[in-house]
This record gives structure tokens, sequence and C-alpha cells, in this order.
């Protein structure tokens, strides 16, 4: 500093990375809104553009990343109490509240009027409804006033392959429904199991998931009659003949190992021997461990079910299952 | 410059609109922060206003590459009706 610098000193301005912004976007999140959404857009029976379709992937990534960035910016109390969050860039102090807000809001802009331009208005409108959907019903009103948060809110994470199918389409159709379906009854089981294992955490946080308002014992009875309702419904795509054999045997064979690993959640004490409180997402206690299986493993039983589409149509790996679709 | 009977000398009309052209100059020997940043705030604030710059771009290209790829189909379209 010279004598003659009288300037003030910049504590206000941020040391924020482009990477902090890119976290903002829950980068694991959007990797699974890319995955469905590729799949949505494949299984359609519309030969796309490619190009086009590549750039209806990328709108859909930003937006769902927008989404994270409000829900960030809106949880920023939350996240600070929570061990599980507390080193987002909210919380951390690199990135502002007023910053995320301004990032989330001109992402989720951007994306929804280039999808316009690169598909069609109905996937734009879609798309602009579950930003809103995730940013204002789930993250502003639901999570905090009641239980069934996630059973309402798990529609703003379902919407991705709908988003997908109808970009290549234009129209929203009963298979479109069936892939909504899909991720809307999985999310309750998947994020049960977590919050079993952490309801230390969202205790903490005043966060009324499951097994903080109802009890562990409650969430174990739900977690398996969602796992029971999701696993058959699984089976809708082989009877409108969106799924082949291969997805056929894919869902059966992965619903019966979904379907034991809720019954052993049932049967266990889980989410009753206090949280995991240090540690990292799969940090679980002795006793928690079948709801640490059941969360790890949903996540890649939709993985797999959504991969046997692609598969399927991308591949040409279809084979119609006889007498059924 | 050239100097008049009272001795004085005497702009041309072009000296002085030199001059006021170079008072409004700013001067960019000056800094014109008006905070003080630390090398890490002025490296982090370098890599965010690149990254803008490549995203505006990026989203330009996109919005010109859609429009050609939209018009060809729809020209391709027409010449088929």
């Amino acid at each position: 500093m010279t004598p003659s610098d009288n300037r003030a000193e910049g504590e206000a301005v941020s040391t924020a990375s482009p990477r902090d912004y890119f976290d903002l976007m829950k980068p694991r999140v959007m990797t699974l809104v890319v995955f469905t959404a590729f799949a949505g857009l494949i299984a359609a029976p519309v030969d796309a553009d490619p190009f086009l379709a590549v750039m209806s992937i990328l709108c859909l990534a930003v937006g769902a990343g927008a989404a994270g960035a409000l829900n960030m910016a809106y949880d920023a109390d939350i996240d600070a109490t929570m061990q599980r969050t507390r080193k987002r860039p909210i919380p951390r102090g690199v990135v502002s509240v007023a910053n995320a807000y301004g990032f989330g809001v001109v992402a989720a802009i951007l994306s929804v009027l280039l999808m316009a331009l690169a598909s069609n208005y109905l996937a734009a409108g879609l798309l602009a409804f579950s930003i809103f959907f995730y940013a204002v019903i789930y993250t502003m009103i639901l999570k905090r006033s009641t239980p069934q948060n996630i059973v309402i809110g798990g529609a703003a994470g379902a919407f991705p392959p709908m988003i997908g199918w109808v970009a290549v389409t234009g129209e929203i159709s009963l298979d479109a429904v069936i892939l909504f379906m899909i991720i809307f009854l999985w999310t309750p089981p998947h994020s049960w199991a977590l919050a079993l294992y952490k309801s230390g955490d969202y205790a903490a946080a005043n966060v009324p998931m499951m097994p903080v308002a109802k009890g562990a014992k409650s969430t174990r009875l739900q977690i398996l009659l969602y796992s029971i309702v999701l696993v058959v419904f699984a089976g809708a795509p082989v009877l409108t003949g969106l799924g082949g054999a291969v997805y056929g045997a894919t869902s059966l064979g992965g619903g019966a190992l979904f379907l034991l690993l809720a019954w052993r959640i049932f049967r266990s004490r889980a989410g009753e021997a206090g949280s995991a409180e240090e540690g990292a997402l799969y940090a679980v206690r002795a006793g928690d461990k079948a709801a640490r299986d059941l969360f790890a493993y949903s996540i890649g039983y939709l993985t797999v079910l959504f991969a046997a589409l692609i598969i399927e149509h991308a591949f040409g790996a279809y084979v119609a299952i006889p007498g059924v679709g | 410059m050239t100097e008049n009977e009272t001795g004085k000398s005497k702009k041309s009309v072009g000296e002085m609109i030199e001059e006021v052209i170079e008072s409004k100059q700013p001067d960019y020997t000056q800094s014109t922060e008006t905070v003080r940043l630390t090398p890490e705030q002025e490296k982090a604030r370098s890599r965010r206003n690149v990254v803008i710059a490549l995203s505006l771009v990026g989203f330009m290209v996109a919005v010109f590459a859609i429009t050609v790829v939209r018009l060809s189909q729809n020209i391709a379209a027409g010449a088929g009706a």
C-alpha cells in the first residue's frame, strides 16, 4: 500500500472459485439428472437431431444445477447445522447467499430459454416448472413443514426423464409418465434410508424428516411398503413395450435385491441407535448398516434400470417379450 | 502556438481541442479499484471473470448453432413439402 492509497480493505470481496459455484449446482444430483434424462430421450420413439438432443440435455443439467443453487441459498442455515452439508460453499463462507440466489436465477432463466430454442415450449415449460417445484414448493414450503416433504418433493427429481422424452417427441405420453413415476416412487425409500442413519443430523436442524417426526419404526415400515410398490411398478415399461427382455430381467433381478434390502431394514433396528454424527455420506454405526446398504444400493438400482433402457434403445438390444406389451 | 500583440501566447483551435480531449482521458496509471484486494481475492476474481466470459461466449455460440440447425431443418421440411 502506498502512502496515498486510501482505499478500504476489500474484506467483503469473495474468494470463491468457479469450482465453488459448480459445487452449488450439486454435481452428483446433476449426474443422475443427465443420465435419466438421456434415458428418456433415447427411449422415445423419435429420431432426434443429435446436436439438439445434446443441447436439451445440457439445458436440463444447468436447470437442475440452478435449482440446486437456489436450494442451497435458502437452506444455508440448515446446511450449516448438518454434518453432511456443512462443507458446502455457503456454510464455508466462500459464497454469499445473495450471490447463490443470483447465480441460481440467472442459470435457471438461461437454461429454460435455451431449452425452448433447442427443443419445444412444452419441454421448456416442464423444465421451468420442475425448477420452481424444487426451489419453491419443496425447499421453501414442504421441507420444513411436513414429514411427507420428500414424497411430494420427489416429483421435482422425477421430471428429467419425462423432459428428455418431451424434448424430442413434443408430447407427454403414457411411457413418459411411467418413467416419471418410477423415480417418484423410488425417492421415498431412497431418502428415508439416508434419513434413518442421519436422523440426528436432521433433528438438530429441525427438519421433520420421517424418522424425526414419526420415529424409526414407522419409517422402516414405510420404506418396505414404498419398496414393494416401486418394484412392482418398475415392471410397467415391460407391459407398454417400452422395456424389452433386458429391461425386464434387470427390473426383476434388481427389484428382488431391492426388496431383500428393504426387508432387512424392516427387521433391523436402523435409526434407533442414533445417527452417525461424524464422517461422510456413507459413514454409519453398526445398527444402521441395513439403512446404509439400501441407500447405496438404491442409487445403483435406478442407474441400472435406466441403463437397461439405454442399452435396449441405443444399441439395438431391444428384444420384445412374447405375449407382453 | 503564436504570440499576439499583448505578448500573450494564443492557442490554435487544434491545440485547444487536443487539450480538452486529453483532460477527459482517465489516468490509467492510477488504480480504479475502490477497495484494496488481497492477491488471493484478485486471483479468484480473475478466475470468475474468465469463466463468466467463457459462459457468455458459450451461450452465444449455442444460440447461434441451435438457430442454424433449426433453420436448416425448417428449410428442408419446406422444400420437401
